[in-house]
């Protein structure tokens, strides 16, 4: 009997903990009515919380979405709103993002989805979202985020738009480079990004002699060096490598191998997670993203990034960089819009298209008619590159979003705007 | 209609009064819940409860799997490359998902049982493995990035299974005729002589029994029962990849036998299934410290009340309100067993 | 091929099964001593890169003595675990409790056993990945061949282990007493030694070679907190092939699992891992015990 008595009040602590669970979580309904005026749009994220490019978005997000609140909010239709951000682990898997969209949409409520980071479970939460009309404002590298069924779903890096400004600068610097391998994660992304690269790689001239996958949570790549270098490639491209520690592991393995090549990558890499695993040497010759903060002459709003994020977390990392933009992108199609209504805001876009200007530069929604998209639905945006030479990068140029526009229309055809 | 189980099933006014709450509860749930996130859990919950009587199917024959998993991915993947490439409908796809379970489930099965005991159980979870890698692997079958886009079931007439409302009647549909099923199959010959197996395969043996030929025959039912929750998977989720049936998802699935009470063959897994499909969404709200929790929870349930949910219950002397379950008696204990002759 | 493609292959798969087989012998070791399947080695394994990372990289101590002392935590990490939750529920286990009944509980204990491991390494060191700066970061140039001396070092380091652990098992008291209990602890009790600390031992064993195998592992990769989970599939695919109970046939597993997917993957691409999956199936139709073992019931 006195067993039965613990265990009954064991089942009576699971069923108590979400009730006071609910008691204790903030009550949104009571905080408009408290404050007046100001009401409060909620928004919602799903992040990787197991690899630095989630957490840092996540600590990107922590820390403009506050400031920006603080600043006076969004302001459409006279009525003020506070941002409410709900983010959730949607552990770079599709059903860990399924679940999680799942969640935000018909559990929180959530008006607008933004900075999602991982391909996979940013195609597997579109089943959520499109249906339930639900902007979402991501950037995945997956062509399915840029499929014409798609109607609410906008991609806001420039994974699919970068090559084109890079591989002339490629060119410059190696003119003697002729054939190519790409290493890629086997997964959504990295598939995706594998056929993009080799696509516009041969269109430029380059030879792809492979497309190597690895699965996601490689650690051992001396396989995999020692397979490319019986390949001898003259460039090696990392098409949707999360650039941090995994991306370390790569160089170290080829340099034990002896390559001696060119690197590119569209990711600029997490330099303390790379050289946490690998010497300097091994990284000689890598093209690669500049982060807009690491220019020389960098704008306003990056200087301000920077120096906000060194003040709230110490230290400085520029993993988040890649995905902010969605939130700038979205802030400024609220305001376009002059609405707070999803359809509305997703409407307004399909009619005038959409520019904003955040910490990475101006970033421009195009469309794609060579993906037999006729929807603003892809970003091109400003580009600076650098070459990795002598244990430091070395500026190569900033390419604008018109340039890079202009570059694409040429590599891919048809017209972007 | 199946045959009811136990000579005095349906004889006790008050099982019968259970019986007719627990239905009406379940079919006027989504008329009261408004939430879609609550009716996707029960959904998953039924899936899982699935998964979980088909583990305790083969525990019930004295298997161990952790290959629950990998029969729920051959339904998926199976029906999915049928409907989506092959353009079958739906519910004729169903029967031929079935149909190569069983044949692949007999093919495989007949190797796998062999070994009954540990090697079984690595071996199952080794096929979980080599099915999740060929899934990756080969292109026809979506690589690591699955397949997304799997269309519903298609309508019945005017019933169409889009609403999340509509495909949780479909899985109470499903739910209620694999327990019949099970139901009918634990209180058959069939189900006796499992027991029998489980409690010592030499002694069955000198009954004239062939323990290797029941056990196979409850390893190809238990797998294309899984394969055919699988198929509602991948038509529910509408998206597969291999990774959702990774490894884990097997352990997941014991967990809900064992949480419910391992000797419950049916209603144990359903009790578990919701309630640790549940109780980890709720422990959201404790975030980080959430899988420390339930890992804490599953081994006070493991060290201090082995005998399950509802093993605990019976045990306090409390009436259980139904008396759904394989067994035709547990001794007091609940879960002590005899030894298997000649392996302690 | 080439002779250095083949002498790079060749080391590349030393260094995997050389792993394989330290983890897998830790396994075999509670397997057969305690009657557990643990789903937790992979954990032991990954903490064990962590206690590496902790000592090695963190507060700079000799690459040796941080190999060592990881090994010592995870003993001692193992030790609790035993006595913490497996003592507690072999105790609910008699002579009359089925084979697979008491197989399961404690597997199942095992993976409650691994969440919190799992999670608690996550909340304590955080979601970063690690890196540990190599000891030995120097790269052999011979006719050719590039072989990076880590490498080889991990391979010796895996020799010597297992050495040690032959001479524990077959030149020491304790290593009889250890085999004897693994055999039938009943009969070992009645001999007047106390079997209960010998399996508390033999899990802290076990744990230490998984440690063991992350610690040496850990300069070569990067540490992260899915590491465990990677590696548990396959070791048991090795536990399985060698057979259970036979430290010979872990030993010859390791190597061949290790050869095949390394030449696999370079001749076959990411197949290859499929079809040693398919492989060890084959070899277990043949031999239902696998290489060396024995067939149980």
């Amino acid at each position: 009997m006195k067993k039965l008595m613990v265990f009954l009040f064991l089942i009576l602590v699971l069923v108590a903990l979400p009730v006071l669970g609910a008691c204790g979580a903030p009550p949104p309904a009571p905080a408009t009515a408290a404050t007046g005026d100001v009401k409060t749009l909620k928004i919602g994220s799903t992040l990787p919380f197991t690899n630095s490019l989630g957490i840092d978005t996540k600590k990107a997000l922590e820390m403009i979405i506050p400031a920006f609140n603080k600043a006076g909010g969004l302001t459409v239709n006279g009525q003020k709103y506070n941002l409410d951000l709900v983010i959730y682990d949607d552990k770079y898997t599709a059903d860990g993002g399924r679940a999680a969209v799942e969640r935000l949409v018909n559990e929180d409520k959530v008006k607008f989805i933004i900075c999602q980071v991982g391909s996979a479970p940013i195609v597997a939460g579109l089943s959520v979202t499109e249906p339930a009309k639900i902007p979402v404002f991501c950037g995945g590298a997956s062509e399915k985020i840029i499929d014409p069924k798609m109607q609410y779903t906008y991609g806001t890096a420039t994974w699919r738009t970068n090559l084109p400004p890079l591989f002339p600068l490629l060119k410059k610097a190696f003119p003697n480079a002729q054939t190519m391998v790409n290493l890629s994660p086997d997964d959504e992304t990295g598939k995706a990004l594998a056929r993009d690269h080799a696509n516009i790689a041969t269109k430029l001239g380059i030879k792809v002699l492979d497309n190597i996958f690895y699965p996601r949570d490689t650690q051992d790549f001396a396989p995999f060096a020692t397979k490319i270098m019986s390949l001898k490639p003259d460039i090696m491209d990392y098409p949707g490598a999360v650039a941090g520690t995994q991306f370390g592991l790569q160089f170290k393995a080829l340099y034990e191998a002896g390559f001696k090549g060119a690197h590119i990558s569209p990711m600029p890499p997490n330099m303390v997670e790379v050289l946490a695993v690998t010497p300097k040497e091994s990284m000689e010759g890598l093209i690669s993203i500049l982060p807009s903060t690491e220019i020389p002459n960098p704008t306003a709003m990056a200087k301000q990034y920077k120096a906000d994020w060194t003040a709230k977390y110490g230290g400085w990392s520029v993993a988040s960089l890649t995905w902010i933009p969605a939130f700038y992108a979205f802030v400024e199609a609220v305001k376009k819009a002059n609405s707070v209504d999803p359809e509305v805001v997703s409407a307004y876009i399909s009619k005038n298209g959409l520019q904003w200007e955040s910490p990475n530069g101006k970033g421009i929604l195009v469309k794609r008619p060579d993906y037999k998209v006729d929807r603003f639905c892809d970003t091109v945006a400003t580009l600076d590159f650098s070459l990795y030479k002598g244990g430091n990068f070395e500026y190569l140029g900033t390419i604008s979003a018109e340039e890079a526009l202009a570059a694409n229309q040429t590599a891919f055809g048809g017209q972007w705007k | 209609m199946a045959k009811l189980p136990n000579k005095n099933a349906i004889g006790s006014r008050k099982k019968l009064i259970a019986i007719v709450l627990t239905a009406v509860v379940l079919l006027v749930l989504p008329l009261v819940i408004d939430s879609d996130y609550i009716k996707h859990l029960l959904i998953m919950s039924s899936l899982g409860a699935i998964l979980a009587m088909t583990f305790s199917l083969l525990y019930s024959a004295g298997l161990i799997t952790l290959g629950a998993a990998a029969f729920y991915a051959i339904g998926a993947y199976a029906s999915t490359l049928l409907v989506m490439n092959a353009g079958f409908s739906f519910w004729l796809a169903l029967p031929l998902v079935v149909l190569i379970a069983a044949v692949l489930a007999l093919g495989f099965g007949s190797v796998f049982v062999r070994n009954a005991g540990v090697a079984f159980v690595i071996i199952s979870l080794i096929f979980v493995q080599v099915v999740i890698i060929a899934a990756g692997q080969l292109e026809f079958l979506g690589g690591w990035g699955g397949i997304i886009g799997i269309s519903r079931p298609d309508a019945i007439g005017p019933v169409q299974f889009t609403s999340k409302t509509a495909f949780y009647y479909l899985m109470l549909a499903v739910l209620l005729l694999v327990v019949l099923a099970f139901n009918a199959l634990y209180s058959s010959r069939m189900g006796r002589v499992w027991r029998a197996i489980k409690l010592s395969p030499h002694l069955a043996g000198t009954l004239g029994i062939n323990p290797y030929k029941y056990r196979l025959l409850a390893f190809v039912v238990g797998s294309t029962v899984a394969a055919l929750a699988g198929c509602f998977y991948a038509h529910y989720s509408q998206i597969i990849t291999p990774g959702a049936f990774g490894g884990w998802l097997s352990i997941y699935v014991q967990l809900y036998a064992v949480v419910g009470g391992l000797e419950y063959y049916i209603l144990g897994p359903i009790i578990g299934a919701v309630l640790m499909t549940f109780v980890p969404e709720y422990l959201r709200i404790v975030k980080e410290i959430e899988p420390i929790i339930t890992g804490a929870l599953l081994l006070i349930i493991i060290l201090f009340f082995p005998g399950g949910i509802l093993g605990t219950i019976k045990n306090s002397k409390v009436d259980p309100f139904w008396n759904l379950k394989g067994k035709g008696r547990s001794d007091k204990t609940g879960f002590k067993e005899t030894a298997e002759v000649g392996r302690g | 091929m080439s002779l250095g493609l083949f002498v790079q292959l060749l080391v590349n798969a030393l260094t995997i099964g050389s792993i394989y087989i330290l983890m897998v012998l830790g396994l075999d070791i509670i397997l057969r001593g305690t009657k557990i399947l643990n789903f937790a080695h992979g954990q032991l394994y990954m903490i064990g890169a962590y206690v590496m990372f902790l000592f090695f990289q963190m507060l700079h101590v000799n690459y040796i003595v941080s190999l060592l002392l990881a090994g010592i935590a995870l003993a001692i990490v193992g030790a609790l675990s035993y006595l913490g939750i497996f003592a507690i529920l072999s105790k609910r286990f008699t002579v009359s409790t089925s084979f697979s009944y008491r197989l399961l509980l404690s597997a199942m204990a095992s993976v409650g056993l691994m969440m919190i491991l799992q999670q608690g390494t996550l909340l304590a060191f955080g979601t970063q990945e690690r890196g540990i700066q190599s000891p030995f970061p120097q790269i052999l140039d011979i006719f050719d061949v590039r072989i990076s001396l880590l490498r080889v070092v991990i391979i010796i380091l895996s020799v010597l282990v297992c050495l040690g652990l032959y001479l524990l098992m077959y030149k020491t008291s304790f290593g009889r007493l250890l085999r004897a209990v693994s055999y039938d602890p009943e009969a070992v009790t009645l001999q007047g030694v106390n079997a209960f600390w010998i399996l508390v031992l033999c899990f802290a064993l076990g744990s230490a070679l998984a440690g063991l195998a992350g610690a040496i592992i850990a300069p070569l990769f990067s540490v992260t907190n899915q590491m465990g989970q990677n590696v548990i599939f396959l070791s048991f695919l090795v536990l399985l092939l060698g057979g259970i109970g036979s430290y010979r046939g872990t030993i010859i597993g390791g190597l061949l699992v290790g050869l095949l997917l390394s030449f696999g993957f370079q001749f076959l691409g990411g197949v290859a891992e499929l079809f040693v999956f398919m492989l060890v199936i084959i070899i277990l139709i043949i031999r239902p015990g696998g290489l060396l073992g024995e067939a149980t019931e």
